[in-house]
């Protein structure tokens, strides 16, 4: 009996991992589900001094058409502490013009942020409200930018 | 030990995967499935049995298959059915309304009530001139018409036994009349009324509409920097600029017209109503004035407009004068009030403005009409706000108004209704604090008309409406008041 059983586990195994699959393509409607994995957000360098713009740039990567906030409004600066935690050092503006932002299915969008002149060294990262597919009426985790370095001295060059 | 045998069977595998896939992939569909009808075989023989009087099969539909077309197969002589004070009243021929006619119908109403999961009623027959299947004969036979006679709503009226007409055109009556005798149709067969409102399908500031009044979606779409952007706004109002020239606008945001990092200055965006099909394209901006530093009241350090707003030069083939309701506002279904507020987005009807207005307090109430949260009203918590953008941009002299307002209402008009029911435009709404998804701002910052017309139209009037008797004005003068 074991023998037997173990010569169609692979089978089986194919044959539930394909419902799994299947099952999983008819609820997620095409939609990424992981908000995270909408889009991606890069940077074209890692390194900052205060007082540059980093410039982020989202892309699309899911096949759905998003929508984000004008400017991504509400953008904040991150700054890792000791422990590796990430605290809040910018507080983001009082209020946000009300356009709405479309993202295309494989669209990039730039987001320049100015990194105030008084950015004290360390490692930092940028969170911004996330692209959702439109309609979206509850708040979804922001997307960060990766881990970058505000350095004491000037470097050649910004952005 | 079955189990291990059965699955290491060849077909019977294959048939456990198909099923268990088959369930897998429909378990989740976003696919509504249609419901079975109980009496799905009945209701095929119910529709071929309406075949001879209503015509050919392909043009059925399930739809159709309404309890009176039931009961007209089930029941000789029927001739439709209503409910008044809870009996339901049954017409049959005079011929058929007999003891036996009765007694065949109650069954049949029986039968039917039971499969619809009814409890029985207390049923009355009346005489009935015409049958059910002689007024779906006319009625099948009267729609090759309804085009030409401007048949707006039709039906066979159950209570009065008839043909009930509606017509979109009153001047109608006789070709509709003159129809009726040609097919033999009694007269008495068809009441017919004129006018009223029209029936149609709901629709929001999301839609396609025209023509364009403030309050609609418009799409917007320009590169810059390499990049194409698209940002969703609202349509603000329509204007003329008292030049002589005719040409006509719609107003609307700049930062919608131009990404986050810029402050005016840029023209040439496409803006459409609602998406980026050709046959939505309203025009292109022609006026956006660049922000200054230096100007009074602007913070030092900033470069600032005096208003968010650009003018839309429209299109004047795809968005010619009858796509552009000069001095109109659309009206949704119902208002949000206060902080947080969302209102209605679908559209009910029209505001008409009486004129663009300067005036308003502290305390007054101010409404706005936005693509994304529709019609919201609240009280005026500043005249003349200062916003800076913390990167270098201020928008100076603000009106805020405590009521909610969200991404994709930047644009919006922003009025106020006086004590006679007229409406003043105030301005129109650019932003507003702490909006996100399901979550209302609890404010919103809105251009004040002066400024907007300071700066589009200087030196001159911005007309949002036309003047008395549709009057414009020579450049440099006023119509008369």
């Amino acid at each position: 009996l074991e023998e037997n059983g173990m010569r169609n586990l692979p089978e089986k195994v194919i044959v539930l991992l394909t419902i799994l699959l299947l099952g999983v393509a008819g609820c997620s409607g095409g939609l990424v589900t992981d908000p995270g994995k909408r889009v991606d957000v890069t940077l074209p360098k890692d390194a900052y001094v205060a007082g540059d713009t980093v410039v982020a740039t989202i892309r699309n990567v899911s096949d759905v058409t998003l929508t984000y906030p004008y400017g991504f409004c509400k953008t904040t600066l991150q700054r890792q502490q000791q422990g590796g935690q990430w605290t809040t050092v910018s507080a983001p503006p009082g209020g946000c013009p009300f356009a709405v932002g479309i993202l295309e299915p494989g669209g990039t969008v730039p987001h320049r942020y100015v990194l105030a002149v008084d950015v004290k060294p360390g490692v930092y990262r940028l969170t911004m409200p996330s692209p959702v597919p439109k309609g979206t009426t509850v708040p979804e985790p922001d997307v960060t930018t990766p881990p970058f370095s505000v350095n004491a001295v000037a470097l050649s060059g910004s952005m | 030990v079955l189990v291990s045998e059965t699955w290491g069977r060849y077909p019977i595998r294959m048939f456990s995967t198909a099923v268990l896939c088959g369930i897998a992939a429909t378990a989740c569909s976003d696919a509504p499935t249609p419901p079975t009808a109980p009496v799905a075989s009945r209701a095929t023989d119910v529709m071929r049995g309406s075949l001879l009087a209503v015509g050919p099969s392909h043009l059925l539909r399930g739809a159709m298959n309404t309890a009176s077309v039931q009961l007209a197969h089930d029941v000789p002589g029927f001739g439709g059915a209503f409910v008044d004070g809870g009996v339901l009243n049954v017409y049959l021929t005079s011929d058929l309304n007999t003891a036996h006619g009765q007694s065949v119908a109650r069954a049949a109403i029986s039968q039917l009530l039971a499969s619809g999961g009814r409890p029985a009623m207390a049923v009355r027959f009346l005489s009935a001139k015409y049958s059910f299947a002689q007024l779906q004969a006319w009625e099948n036979a009267l729609k090759k018409s309804f085009h030409r006679l401007g048949v707006h709503t039709e039906q066979i009226d159950e209570r009065g036994n008839r043909l009930k007409i509606r017509l979109s055109d009153p001047s109608a009556g006789p070709m509709l009349s003159a129809q009726l005798a040609s097919l033999g149709i009694p007269a008495d067969v068809v009441g017919s009324e004129a006018g009223g409102p029209r029936v149609v399908p709901f629709t929001t500031l999301s839609n396609k509409v025209r023509p364009g009044r403030g309050g609609l979606s418009v799409l917007t779409m320009f590169s810059y920097g390499g990049t194409a952007y698209r940002f969703g706004c609202t349509y603000g109002f329509n204007a003329e600029i008292d030049d002589g020239s005719g040409t006509r606008y719609v107003v609307t945001n700049a930062h919608c017209v131009e990404p986050d990092y810029v402050f005016g200055g840029l023209i040439g965006a496409t803006v459409a109503q609602p998406d980026s099909s050709v046959s939505s394209l309203v025009g292109y901006v022609t006026a956006n004035p660049p922000s200054q530093s230096g100007l009074m009241g602007c913070a030092p350090g900033d470069s600032c407009r005096e208003s968010d707003a650009v003018l839309v030069q429209a299109d004047n083939a795809r968005f010619p004068a009858s796509s552009w309701d000069w001095g109109g506002i659309e009206a949704t279904a119902s208002r949000g009030v206060g902080p947080n507020s969302g209102g209605s987005t679908t559209i009910t009807g029209r505001i008409a403005l009486a004129n663009a207005s300067t005036i308003f307090f502290a305390g007054d109430t101010l409404e706005k009409i936005g693509a994304t949260t529709g019609w919201t009203a609240g009280v005026v918590t500043g005249t003349c706000v200062y916003q800076s953008d913390g990167v270098g941009g201020g928008r100076m002299c603000n009106g805020v108004v405590s009521a909610g307002a969200n991404h994709g209402d930047s644009g919006s008009p922003v009025f106020w209704r006086d004590t006679n029911g007229n409406y003043h435009l105030m301005g129109i709404l650019w932003g507003g604090p702490d909006a996100s998804p399901g979550h209302n701002s609890s404010e919103f910052w809105f251009s004040r008309f002066q400024s907007i017309e300071d700066e589009l139209a200087p030196g001159g009037n911005l007309l949002v409406v036309p003047g008395p008797g549709g009057c414009i004005p020579p450049p440099g003068q006023r119509c008369p008041m």
